[in-house]
């Protein structure tokens, strides 16, 4: 069996529990190692790269603050997760309340594309065809995601996106490991329907 | 040997890793001997592979400066406020004071029901006339002579969690913030 290797979500929870300790400098650490991570989960949910850096900000700001509740036998990431996936959920269901825009109905202006661009640092590398047919491929993702119920989706983003166990995911929304597996099942059958003419499967199932 | 219903919901587990030993055998026999499994599992396990290269964007520039500016700009409002004498809850009855704000936060919401009972009794308590909204002011006079208030509000409990704002209270009581029970609410100051 391979020795354990040292992840950053190891280092996090070094820098978390060092900061919980009274190291202040270790909070502007941990803000910078795990920061691309929950402004990801909050771009998923729809939100523009402004709103969702906000909203990380906002979830930076709450780990600062409760920082006391945090126990060690808590997976940092999981519960920072944790924390910005509530954040973006109230903010979701305050919109609805008030009729506001909906969260992926903003207009997709400049700095959207702009940004949606950056996790790809190859991208003029690529021939315009196939970059064309990647940025529609994940246009229909992003929307076949922000179309599943809200609990499927944040089940599948934590899951798909986040690397969270069901288990992890079962703890961040309150659900037990059944409700976690068919909340990830009918969350995956929707998007294999409503992607259909992208998926490619292979000839063998495994 | 298991049937196609047997198996179906375990096919995206299945996919995840998530299964255990006895649940995967039966899978796998399952599929080794169903060709319409044997599709549905690969369709499945394909566009879980499709969402694997989707892209996000980087952090902002100055990301960690400004969480640390607004971590100050909170505390100084906060030293702002501690200058006022806001009577706060005892911490035995923070979860009553929670559930007192998050009517009030309700009410402002659009829950005509707590709205209208509430009203009145905001009116009848001299914190503001019948048919006036009670904004921030009102809240943050809320001190520890109010349990017809707070009574009422938990009275009001199945309207507040049809407004989700209960949901998060588990949450939200592990907050420090809570020692303002106005922050916690900040639900749609932003964007």
């Amino acid at each position: 069996m391979p020795a354990p290797r040292a992840t950053p979500a190891d280092d996090a929870q070094a820098l978390m529990l060092a900061f919980q300790a009274g190291e202040e400098a270790a909070f502007d650490r941990l803000v910078a190692a795990t920061k691309a991570d929950v402004v990801a989960l909050a771009y998923r949910y729809g939100l523009d790269a402004a709103r969702a850096d906000d909203l990380a900000q906002e979830t930076f700001i709450r780990v600062y603050k409760s920082r006391a509740t945090y126990r060690p036998d808590a997976r940092f990431r999981a519960w920072l997760l944790r924390i910005a996936t509530n954040l973006v959920i109230s903010e979701a269901r305050a919109r609805k309340r008030a009729r506001l825009v909906p969260l992926d109905a903003g207009p997709g202006g400049e700095d959207d594309e702009a940004a949606a661009g950056q996790g790809h640092e190859d991208a003029r590398a690529e021939p315009p065809e196939a970059r064309l047919e990647r940025e529609e491929l994940a246009k229909a993702i992003e929307a076949a995601i922000q179309e599943l119920p809200e609990t499927q989706r944040a089940a599948l983003i934590l899951n798909r996106f986040h690397d969270q166990s069901y288990e992890e995911v079962g703890a961040a929304l309150g659900m037990s490991l059944e409700a976690v597996k068919s909340l990830l099942f009918r969350a995956r059958q929707n998007l294999k329907d409503r992607l259909a003419r992208y998926v490619r499967p292979d000839a063998d199932g495994f | 040997m298991a049937t196609c219903d047997d198996i179906r919901t375990d096919l995206v587990a299945y996919v995840d890793g998530e299964l255990d030993a006895a649940a995967r055998v039966a899978v796998e026999g399952h599929v080794a001997s169903c060709a319409a499994c044997r599709r549905e599992l690969a369709l499945l396990r394909a566009t879980g592979d499709l969402l694997a290269g989707l892209a996000a964007p980087a952090p902002a520039a100055r990301f960690e400066e400004r969480v640390r500016e607004r971590l100050a700009k909170e505390a100084a409002r906060e030293r702002e406020g501690a200058r006022e004498p806001i009577r706060l809850p005892a911490p035995g009855r923070l979860r009553r004071a929670f559930l007192a704000v998050a009517a009030a936060a309700a009410i402002l919401a659009g829950g005509t029901t707590v709205y209208l009972t509430l009203s009145g009794r905001l009116g009848r308590d001299g914190r503001g006339t019948p048919g006036e909204l009670p904004g921030e002011g009102g809240i943050a006079r809320y001190g520890a002579g109010d349990e017809a208030l707070e009574e009422e509000a938990i009275a009001k409990l199945d309207i507040l969690e049809n407004l989700d704002l209960v949901e998060d209270l588990e949450l939200l009581e592990s907050y420090e913030a809570l020692e303002d029970p106005l922050q916690g609410l900040d639900l749609e100051g932003r964007g």
